[in-house]
């Protein structure tokens, strides 16, 4: 269309809108009137005063560019801004170096008001809910996964509920068959309440041996943070023992390799450490430690029910003792290298299992966790080393009964490929009286990771292991992983 | 025909070069009003990973920024975190899931409506492009990184 007629026609169209909203504007006043036919000379006015308008919008728009234009030539002397020499500048760091002589306050005019801005979204992929009017808004993120395991230990290390997995961990035995397998279909909701008050949780179902669906509330977390010297967080939590126990959770999509470390394995799934916490957290970090990263975690909650056998070990309601368990952590995030976490934690409860709601007679036993890792993660290279020590102490006796656990987990990634190896290996001691676990397991596990899409991955493991009074087994398991 | 070839050249040596990240292309702005003047490369990388939440006049920090498709915002990222884009979005909804806070974000439709954004919102920074900021007028504060200016030696945006 030539742009001649493109104007006369864009004209017209803006004559006829006037010309409706004249005549609905003259409908409004006067609803009992007769429709009135506009006159040519109205239009022509219209079009006159139209004309006008575009010339004066022209006007203006010069002058706009014109002056931005003009305005400033980048050189060193526009440019020069007391600097402070690179030191600390940030809040959160030493205040010191904060330059003293703070500029004038820069001319507002001509803002652009910031509701053409919007609160991000980080992505495409989240789902936001709010009823409006200042209220919070509702964030949710699903993950789920999809599996297909062949082998006689593929899937029992994933998801150790078959007896030939995890020795007595309390589900049905059934024989290991090739199966295709649903995972955790696993909700992430959060809402930043204020700006000092935020909540998560995780609500995940997820099948068993028994194929039915069960659901669990696995994560609520009211969390206060002033600043980034304190936290306090109430609900129920990943308890701070070692690495992998806080970062990765139930979303499987985050994790390199399939499944957690045997040593991690959640409590209905036959895992001997408290991975679960219903109590108070609180973290920080140290001041002044800037260039160490010293952060501190200090947790006080219901341990694990006294009863292993409990059908529901994390204690969310009732409490079978007022013993309270208490679990201290520390880690350095250091800035000379990036990537790199060093810590580790102490975690203490008094176990009585004949005050159990199903008791068993076994004397009152003091429970220590001690934890160390050290792990480096940056874009290309994942490298996870931890170690635990859990003690079993028998009150009156003083029998100690110690179940050493470690794995060692290294990745590189290629483009959209992640290799990856993971060695484990747990020593839960035979006699321990409320261990689930018990025995040796060891071996290595080695995988493919394939991010075939920005929030979906396949991963292809195969697992060895060798079991104390079993044969070695071997397993093979493809995964589908991703979050919506 | 010669000449068709050569424009397509030009114009496919011109796309690679305007896709490329050329280093102290990029500046880092703060509303004028703010008092910091500079920022050292592991700062402002613990501003970006959404480890600092709050400047020294306890304005809560907010990066503002166009699509984080768009060229300027992959160079960022790659430039202070060295990560893609996706890595780093993921990165940001690992810490989400760790239930850490995360970096306040606003997304803008433009470079200038960022720029006016951050002229106007205490605690909120950019990262723009450094041949941009002539026509910036003065409404915003370049920061110096590392001590530098963008345009001096040793600059490392």
């Amino acid at each position: 269309m030539a742009p001649n007629r493109f104007h006369l026609v864009v004209k017209a169209l803006t004559v006829c809108v006037a010309a409706s909203l004249i005549c609905n504007s003259a409908a409004a006043q006067q609803p009992a009137a007769p429709t009135q036919q506009i006159s040519q000379s109205t239009v022509d006015e219209l079009v006159r005063l139209l004309a006008a308008h575009e010339a004066r919008i022209r006007e203006l728009e010069q002058r706009l560019s014109a002056q931005s234009s003009g305005a400033v030539s980048i050189t060193p002397a526009t440019l020069a801004v007391p600097v402070a020499a690179a030191a600390p500048v940030m809040a959160d760091m030493p205040a010191s170096s904060v330059n003293a002589a703070t500029p004038a306050p820069a001319p507002i005019a001509a803002l652009v008001p910031t509701d053409q801005a919007h609160e991000t979204i980080d992505d495409p992929h989240d789902h936001m809910m709010s009823l409006g009017g200042g209220a919070p808004a509702l964030k949710i993120r699903g993950f789920f996964d999809f599996n297909y395991g062949v082998g006689s230990i593929a899937n029992p290390l994933i998801f150790p509920e078959a007896n030939n997995g995890c020795g007595t961990c309390g589900n049905p035995a059934t024989p290991s068959h090739n199966a295709f397998q649903a995972g955790e279909f696993d909700l992430f909701l959060s809402s930043k309440i204020s700006d000092q008050l935020s909540f998560v949780s995780e609500i995940v179902l997820g099948p068993s041996t028994t194929n039915e669906f069960g659901i669990d509330i696995e994560r609520y977390q009211l969390t206060y943070r002033p600043n980034k010297y304190f936290s306090a967080s109430a609900g129920r939590f990943h308890t701070s023992i070692g690495y992998y126990n806080t970062a990765y959770h139930h979303g499987t999509w985050f994790g390199t390799a399939e499944g957690r470390p045997i040593m991690y394995l959640f409590e209905d799934s036959g895992g001997t450490l408290p991975v679960h916490m219903v109590g108070l957290s609180f973290a920080g970090e140290v001041p002044h430690t800037e260039y160490l990263g010293l952060h501190w975690i200090a947790e006080i909650g219901n341990g694990l029910s006294s009863n292993p056998n409990a059908a529901e070990s994390v204690q969310n309601f009732y409490s079978d003792r007022n013993y309270k368990a208490t679990n201290l952590a520390f880690y350095i995030k250091p800035q000379f290298l990036e990537g790199l976490q060093i810590g580790g934690s102490w975690y203490h409860d008094g176990i009585n299992p004949t005050q159990a709601q199903n008791p068993l007679p076994v004397p009152e036993i003091r429970q220590n966790i001690e934890s160390a890792y050290i792990v480096y993660l940056t874009s290309k290279w994942e490298f996870l080393n931890e170690g635990v020590m859990l003690s079993n102490h028998v009150t009156g006796t003083g029998e100690a009964f110690r179940s050493p656990m470690a794995y060692t987990q290294v990745a590189r990634k290629f483009g959209i490929y992640k290799p990856y190896f993971r060695y484990q290996y747990v020593h839960d001691n035979v006699n321990d009286p409320i261990n689930l676990l018990k025995g040796i397991y060891y071996g290595p596990s080695v995988g493919l990771r394939l991010d075939f899409s920005e929030y979906a991955a396949f991963k292809l493991q195969y697992n060895h292991l060798f079991q104390s009074g079993q044969l070695a087994g071997n397993g093979l398991d493809g995964n589908l992983s991703f979050t919506f | 025909m010669i000449n068709l070839r050569a424009a397509i050249l030009t114009l496919f040596a011109c796309a690679a070069l305007h896709a490329q990240c050329v280093p102290g292309g990029l500046a880092v702005v703060v509303p004028k009003t703010s008092p910091t003047d500079g920022l050292s490369m592991a700062q402002l990388r613990k501003l970006v990973m959404g480890d600092v939440h709050t400047w020294p006049d306890k304005s809560k920090v907010t990066l503002v920024s166009t699509d984080t498709e768009g060229a300027v915002f992959k160079c960022m990222i790659t430039a202070v975190v060295r990560m893609t884009t996706p890595e780093y979005r993921k990165y940001l909804l690992t810490a989400e899931f760790r239930g850490d806070e995360p970096l306040r974000m606003k997304t803008v439709d433009s470079a200038s409506t960022a720029v006016r954004t951050v002229a106007g919102s205490a605690g909120a920074f950019s990262v723009v492009e450094a041949s941009s900021l002539p026509s910036l007028g003065g409404s915003v504060k370049v920061l110096a990184i590392n001590g530098k200016q963008p345009g001096e030696p040793g600059y490392p945006l």
